[in-house]
């Protein structure tokens, strides 16, 4: 069943992702086939992806819903810090301290939806606040350093692999399976996209727009604070500053896989797909020695091709419609 | 000064029900130039035949209404006339000149003025700067002469007729002023074919008489006015001559007085429509009841029953509390006090979810904004009130939420080649289908439906009623509210009529239409 219907709804969208995927891995067997296709290669960048492709569903479920999540790094990092601290300092046991992390994440993201909802302020100036709000809690409790060396079996999440397949991309796998049976298989799902399409026709079809808006948001806190376990990990190092720079690439990540930046739009296929692009041309910079900067332009670039695609694609359906 | 012939000048509200009074008929002038001629217009997108061959006169000093179904072609029409598109086939002539090519920019030169139904106005900027500066603009001017544009507001709400405070931010006029700057500002920029695209939607019927005494005035001045409507008590009030169209096809054309119902009926759908009035077996069984039900500043002690079987009509003007009472039962803006009755049982309404869980429900006024997701698929709409019956276990059940849409589909004959298609696509007959359909899907016992019939063609709106009736027949309440009498009369066998939020009547319509 699951095949139909992924065949059926593959659309234009997702055919040009994967054509561009095609079309990097291709470029780079061409110009660096033996490093590229490295199986040591392909494991750093599964290493890489996870923590930002979480957040990026995170991004994903606020913007479906008809608002945006900035804070998602600041709660990112209140989450791992809060982590970092009851294993280090506390002894927690790991499981506690990242269910921790993610109850965090929850909070934050409720309380956001709480005042997005009741309040209607836009979701954009909510979270903004929000992001500081969050950066600054974890900062507060950090008092400036890095929260470091913590036990090696909490390293080992991010960093460990059974054979040569990393830990994360089960994690990964995990949160992509979870959040796309939420998004299509529950009534709780379709009500963000209903949200996000029409907040006004939500309201008057009787859905409960308010608990929607929250659940949406305490969803994509939850994200986040899984993404802070796996970057505090990582870096085996928690601080109120890491990962400044996925805010932005989680944005570009949603749009480019196709979600509807005025809501209601958009499939948890394209932000996957989107994920593995991104990181296949971060990795293609890394590989050239590329300079970073660089990356950034094409980045934005492709960004805006997404968004020129997506109005032109947009207007030919309305063509064919009228 | 035509006034005595307005129907307007009494103080019945209901004046326009007598039919016999057509002031347009003897009116028409066959001596007046034609102004635009369109010969055998033909205009397809991708494989589909918008237009395929529609002729069209009309004449200086004239009122032509242009009638037709939804998505016959009448958008279209005005599209090519306004050099939007350029036909594919067939001729324009204006001022008997052939022209060819026509960009939207050389409609405007040749005095062609269309207003739209958003009216293309700019709300943030005054009532002045809206008439003139489209002019200044044109012009070429480089500066702004805030005297000139105040001048030349001044003379075209003069030519016109309308009185408005020129430096008045158009945003906090009503839909009507917003309009009326619409005319002055075509008026300014030398209008002499004036289009206006289904002008009276939006519009209370005091705003209409006084939008029909400015076209007649505009009419006495030698501007050819064009009108969309599909609106019967409309046309006969107003238009000199007529045109209708059907599949975007030319069906027929001629003077007012040629028309009566059943032709113009024919010609629009194609079909003869035999409209009976609605008149259940009466029953004992009270399936609906509302005691003194008030909410401060929206309505006051309302009071109303039903029974098995009746259709409850609830009218009166904008503002007099009929829409308010709708949206009050659906939770929407819940009652402050007062007892609400259904089936017998008392029930308690606060919220929408109460309104809900009593199986109330409710098909608002503007279908666009709070009854359809509009970018959304058939299905999506058709199941987003009961979308929760389908969650069994651990998922939802797709097949079944399939199964359903798609027997509403065909049960509503909702004109989509499947339920994949977004409502977009849909014209405003088969949308307000799918609203019904959505509701209709929660097995709803009260079923509250707020201008049911708004924007929805001839044939459509027959067959809106007719699903209500048949709803009714089994046993669902059926609330309309509605100011389209005509169709109150028809489909309800008890009407309430509200006034300054007060019950004023409550009848069984059995009485004669003259004597409301």
């Amino acid at each position: 069943m699951k095949k139909k219907t992924a065949s059926k709804k593959l659309n234009d969208h997702i055919k040009v992702l994967i054509l561009m995927m095609v079309f990097v891995l291709i470029l780079m067997a061409v110009l660096k086939g033996p490093v590229y296709y490295s199986v040591n290669n392909f494991r750093s960048m599964i290493f890489q992806f996870p923590e930002y492709g979480v957040l990026s569903f995170g991004m994903m479920v606020c913007m479906i819903a008809g608002g945006i999540d900035l804070s998602l790094v600041g709660i990112m990092n209140l989450g791992g810090v809060v982590c970092a601290l009851l294993i280090k300092n506390a002894g927690v046991p790991i499981p506690l301290a990242c269910l921790a992390s993610v109850a965090v994440g929850a909070g934050c993201g409720a309380l956001n939806g709480l005042i997005i909802g009741s309040l209607d302020i836009p979701a954009m100036l909510v979270t903004l606040c929000g992001l500081e709000v969050y950066s600054g809690l974890a900062l507060a409790i950090t008092g400036g350093p890095a929260i470091n060396g913590m036990s090696d079996s909490f390293k080992n999440i991010a960093n460990g692999s059974i054979g040569s397949i990393p830990y994360v991309l089960f994690i990964f796998i995990g949160v992509l399976i979870v959040v796309a049976f939420i998004m299509k298989h529950t009534v709780f799902g379709h009500e963000v996209y209903f949200l996000g399409s029409n907040k006004q026709a939500a309201r008057y079809s009787g859905i409960n727009t308010l608990r929607t808006t929250i659940l949406a948001h305490t969803m994509s806190g939850i994200l986040g604070g899984i993404s802070g376990i796996i970057i505090t990990s990582h870096l085996n190092s928690a601080k109120s500053s890491n990962g400044s720079t996925y805010t932005l690439l989680s944005l570009l990540i949603v749009v480019l896989g196709g979600i509807n930046p005025d809501g209601g739009g958009g499939t948890v296929a394209g932000v996957t797909f989107s994920i593995v692009l991104l990181q296949l041309i971060a990795n293609a910079f890394t590989i050239m020695h590329a300079p970073d900067t660089l990356k950034t332009l094409v980045n934005g670039c492709l960004l805006v091709a997404a968004l020129i695609l997506d109005k032109v694609m947009q207007k030919r359906d309305m063509q064919k419609n009228s | 000064m035509n006034e005595s012939e307005t129907p307007y000048g009494s103080e019945t509200v209901w004046g326009f029900f007598s039919k016999k009074e057509r002031p347009g008929q003897n009116m028409g002038n066959e001596e007046n130039k034609v102004f635009l001629k369109l010969k055998g217009i033909k205009k397809s997108f991708g494989g589909v035949h918008a237009l395929r061959g529609v002729d069209l006169e009309i004449r200086e000093g004239e009122i032509h209404c242009l009638a037709g179904e939804n998505g016959c072609g009448k958008s279209t029409l005005i599209k090519a006339i306004s050099g939007v598109h350029e036909p594919d086939e067939g001729e324009i002539w204006i001022n008997g000149e052939k022209v060819e090519h026509m960009k939207p920019i050389d409609a405007i030169n040749r005095g062609i003025q269309v207003i739209y139904q958003d009216f293309a106005v700019f709300p943030n900027l005054t009532v002045a700067e809206n008439i003139a500066l489209n002019g200044e603009v044109k012009n070429r001017k480089k500066f702004v002469n805030w005297k000139e544009i105040h001048q030349i507001a001044e003379r075209g709400m003069a030519q016109v007729g309308a009185e408005l405070d020129p430096d008045m931010p158009l945003e906090q006029l009503p839909v009507a002023g917003k309009q009326m700057v619409a005319i002055c500002r075509a008026i300014v920029n030398d209008a002499k074919l004036l289009i206006l695209d289904e002008p009276t939607t939006a519009l209370t019927e005091k705003e209409v008489g006084k939008l029909w005494e400015v076209l007649r005035g505009l009419k006495k001045k030698g501007i050819a006015i064009m009108i969309v409507n599909h609106k019967l008590d409309e046309i006969y009030q107003i238009a000199d001559s007529l045109t209708i169209l059907r599949n975007g096809k030319y069906i027929s054309s001629g003077k007012i007085s040629e028309y009566n119902d059943a032709r113009f009926m024919k010609d629009m759908t194609g079909r003869d429509l035999v409209e009976t009035k609605y008149d259940p077996a009466p029953s004992d069984e009270e399936v609906f009841r509302v005691d003194h039900l008030t909410l401060k500043g929206r309505f006051e002690d309302v009071s109303f029953s039903m029974n098995k079987g009746d259709i409850l009509g609830l009218t009166g003007l904008l503002g007099s509390g009929r829409g308010e009472i709708g949206e009050a039962l659906f939770g929407i803006t819940p009652p402050e006090s007062g007892d609400i009755y259904l089936n017998g049982k008392k029930i308690e309404i606060h919220s929408v979810a109460d309104a809900i869980k009593n199986k109330i429900g409710y098909v608002p006024e503007d279908r666009l904004t709070q009854g359809l997701f509009m970018e959304r698929s058939i299905e999506d709409n058709t199941i987003a009130s009961s979308i929760r019956d389908y969650f069994h276990g651990m998922s939802l059940n797709e097949k079944e939420m399939r199964e359903a849409s798609e027997r509403w589909l065909k049960d509503l004959s909702i004109a989509a080649p499947s339920i994949d298609p977004p409502v977009r696509t849909l014209s405003g007959g088969n949308a307000q289908k799918v609203v019904i359909a959505k509701w209709l899907n929660t097995h709803p016992k009260l079923f509250i439906l707020n201008g049911p019939t708004v924007g929805v063609d001839v044939g459509a709106k027959a067959e809106i009623h007719d699903i209500l009736r048949g709803l009714a027949k089994q046993g669902i309440g059926i609330i309309i509210i509605s100011d389209d009498l005509p169709e109150l009369l028809q489909n309800c066998n008890k009407i309430v009529i509200m006034n300054k939020g007060k019950v004023r009547l409550v009848t069984d319509n059995k009485i004669d239409k003259l004597s409301l």
